[in-house]
């Protein structure tokens, strides 16, 4: 996850916004709960004003929206486009260093690419059996 | 063999990125359910509009997600589309929504 500029900015300025408004939220909700108003009734003020309220909401979706965009990756599930984009080397699977899989072409058969050969049975039978022939003779 | 079967022969997928994209989904889920939590404790939301916030919230959030990671093609990266966006990890993003919609709402209004 590799995260961009512009989106941490976002996710900086919305969180300080966000508690601003938790503070703010905070700082009103310690007035007292009736407040004479200018006809000298008491009127209820328990409500949230609609500057804090908008600020909340605004900072919210900001920071969500910062979140989101700040560089998730997600892999295709169909393994025609991933086993493509492995050999473009546009992805590197996971375990695999970035420096060894410098080179195009690592598709998702590299193991087979770089198997052993044959092993020639009949060359190693002859060496048996000369090696055979030595420890008889020593012996 | 059903249709579903034969679809999967000719159009194989690639288990461990569904898994690795369905864990992504939910870490985005669960971290914006907190961060919505921390709205609605400021707003003061109760009982049922705390509930359609956090469905509004969650609805945005997956929004969010289809658009930005994912190109506005989730049928690429999810097995069931966009439906699969939304109801990831429902009971877990719930939890953590109500655990900090009641921890803000008390240390706001207390």
């Amino acid at each position: 996850m590799s995260r961009s500029l512009p989106s941490n900015i976002l996710v900086a300025v919305s969180s300080v916004l966000l508690a601003h408004a938790c503070y703010s939220a905070h700082e009103h909700s310690l007035l007292p709960a009736t407040a004479p108003s200018l006809d000298g009734t008491p009127t209820a003020s328990s409500s949230l004003p609609l500057d804090i309220t908008l600020e909340t909401l605004i900072s919210v979706c900001l920071l969500l929206v910062g979140i989101v965009s700040s560089g998730w990756e997600l892999k295709p599930i169909s393994l025609r486009k991933y086993a493509g984009l492995l050999e473009s080397g546009s992805i590197i699977p996971g375990g695999v260093d970035a420096e060894t899989a410098a080179g195009k072409g690592r598709g998702l058969f590299d193991g087979l690419e770089e198997r052993p050969g044959f092993l020639d049975i009949r060359h190693q039978r002859k060496e048996f059996a000369d090696w055979l022939k030595h420890v008889n003779a020593t012996s | 063999m059903n249709a579903e079967e034969r679809d999967l022969q000719i159009h194989p997928i690639v288990p461990e990125n569904v898994l690795a994209n369905s864990k992504t989904i939910v870490d985005l889920h669960s971290l914006s359910s907190s961060l919505l939590g921390i709205a609605a404790g400021v707003l003061g939301l109760e009982s049922y509009s705390g509930f359609l916030f956090y469905l509004l919230g969650t609805l945005f959030v997956s929004f969010l997600i289809v658009t930005f990671p994912m190109g506005g093609k989730p049928n690429l990266y999810v097995r069931g589309g966009w439906k699969d966006v939304v109801a990831a990890d429902v009971t877990g993003g719930v939890m953590g929504y109500v655990l900090t919609w009641t921890l803000f709402f008390g240390l706001v209004r207390v």
